[in-house]
């Protein structure tokens, strides 16, 4: 097996695990203006994907260049597999964004100019592909397009820049300093650098399997399917208490054991103790918890500025098991539930590589 | 490279800039000032300063208050209990100081404080408050 080929495994690993840690032990904003705090993990799913989308567009872009120059007919297929690909993963970086946006700013799409611009550099590479089919004499369609994938490479500074440019929902590198201080130091960055360079891995194997079909490639399809399966068993623990039966009711009947899930919606740390106020599908339920008892680290902060301390529960989905009462509940046990915007995200990044892959083994068997 | 490719890919540069600038302009938010040209209620999506953030648990409301560029201030407000259900808990403090987008009818009012209330339909929040606040991860 080539050197090229172990790499796109190792990066395949590595990515899968890198979805798993930020996933259950990535850290996350304490403080959001809407929504569940743990949304923000979605940072380290969606923002590699998008930026290497801009990295595979811009081979695609150099390898028109490259073709324009000399007319080699493999660097314009080149550049092809890069922009189709730099496209998939573009269309995974459009529907990873409404899943959040839904979360942390109220609705799937805002008209937002970095949404914009983004939706508007895939339809610009979309007609890419539309010129690539509609032309039928080969060398006149290598150059039209080759010349279109030039022109339309200028949607990618545009919607970069556009935050930049005008008020937009999406941060500027320079207001995320929390984000990229601490742990995510390592995190983000490491995991933008990741996702670029397996972006070039898998168009580097789409490209061979263009044009040498190995016997390996079906080799690493199936490991690559395997990876992305086991990265699905992985995170599978964390979606299945979204679909955990919880009471219907909302009696409670003294000393009967319970378990609630909710969203907290209040809380107060009163006589050592966390006092929260716990929103259900139905109902508002009291909950008193010890620290100890809830999984989050650190529990209270002083947001900057000094004059705010907060319980950095607030906000969070959470599963409660504990013990009527009277009028509250005594939680014994407390889980926090992983936003689903993150884990859906996660899902479909899976599925896209298992996409591929299977595309690539239909192709092996033309 | 031929000149004609030079030309046609300038061409189709300027074309693609073109409708992404026009796009982005078209759809882009509209400040809290747009709003003291408006004399009749209509629908409106604006962007605007939080200034202050008020619950009214009598009345079931969250109250924000929003201020234009030339210090314009709007009164937006959301049903409580649909921004709770919607959003999770109260609305956070951390909000206060950044910027705000809300969809929503415009209700012109003639007052010396405030041009006008915004019945919010839904809420467009920025997020850069978010990133600036302190990390917590599981445990």
């Amino acid at each position: 097996m080539s050197t090229k080929n172990l790499i796109l495994i190792a990066l395949l690993a590595l990515y899968a695990i890198f979805i798993v840690y930020v996933i259950y032990y990535g850290p996350y904003p304490a403080s959001v203006p809407l929504g569940d705090p743990s949304a923000y993990k979605n940072t380290y799913i969606h923002v590699p994907i998008a930026i290497s989308s801009y990295v595979l567009f811009t081979a695609g872009m150099i390898y028109s260049l490259l073709y324009l120059r000399g007319k080699n007919n493999r660097y314009a297929e080149k550049s092809y597999i890069y922009i189709s690909l730099g496209l998939v993963f573009a269309t995974l970086t459009l529907v990873q964004g409404s899943l959040w946006a839904k979360e942390s700013w109220g609705t799937y799409w805002n008209w937002d100019p970095r949404e914009t611009g983004v939706l508007l550099l895939w339809f610009a590479y979309l007609v890419y592909l539309a010129i690539r089919r509609s032309i039928s004499d080969k060398e006149k369609m290598l150059r039209v397009s080759s010349a279109y994938a030039v022109a339309a490479y200028i949607m990618v500074p545009f919607s970069f820049a556009l935050p930049y440019i005008t008020f937009s929902l999406h941060p500027r590198v320079q207001e995320t300093s929390q984000m990229i201080g601490g742990e995510s130091a390592i995190l983000l960055p490491g995991g933008i650098l990741l996702g670029i360079v397996l972006g070039i891995a898998l168009a580097e194997y789409l490209i061979d399997l263009r044009f040498n079909k190995s016997r390996y490639t079906r080799t690493i399809a199936y490991i690559g399917i395997a990876l992305n399966i086991a990265l699905l068993l992985a995170l599978a623990p964390a979606a299945i208490p979204h679909f955990s039966g919880v009471i219907n009711t909302c009696a409670l009947d003294e000393g009967s054991y319970i378990t609630i899930k909710g969203t907290v919606i209040e809380s107060k740390l009163i006589d050592s103790s966390i006092n929260m106020i716990v929103r259900t599908e139905k109902c508002v339920f009291r909950v008193i918890a010890q620290p100890e008892k809830i999984p989050l680290s650190p529990l209270v902060i002083v947001m900057p500025g000094g004059n705010l301390t907060l319980i950095t529960i607030e906000s969070h989905n959470i599963v409660v098991k504990g013990t009527v009462n009277s009028t509250y509940i005594v939680a014994s046990e407390i889980e926090i539930l992983e936003n689903k915007s993150v884990l859906i995200n996660s899902f479909l990044y899976s599925l896209t590589i298992i996409g591929l892959m299977v595309y690539a083994l239909r192709r092996i068997g033309e | 490279m031929k000149k004609s490719n030079l030309i046609g890919i300038a061409g189709l540069i300027l074309i693609i800039v073109s409708i992404g600038v026009f796009t982005v302009k078209t759809s882009g938010y509209k400040d809290v000032d747009y709003l003291l040209n408006i004399n009749e209620s209509r629908e409106v999506t604006v962007e605007g300063k939080v200034v202050d953030i008020h619950v009214d648990f009598d009345k079931n409301l969250v109250v924000f208050t929003l201020e234009g560029q030339s210090g314009a201030r709007v009164i937006a407000y959301y049903k409580l209990d649909k921004f709770q259900s919607e959003y999770g808990g109260l609305p956070s403090h951390s909000t206060v100081d950044s910027k705000m987008v809300v969809s929503g009818l415009f209700i012109p009012v003639k007052s010396s404080i405030y041009i006008g209330e915004i019945q919010i339909r839904s809420i467009l929040t920025g997020c850069h408050k978010a990133y600036e606040a302190p990390q917590v991860k599981k445990t």
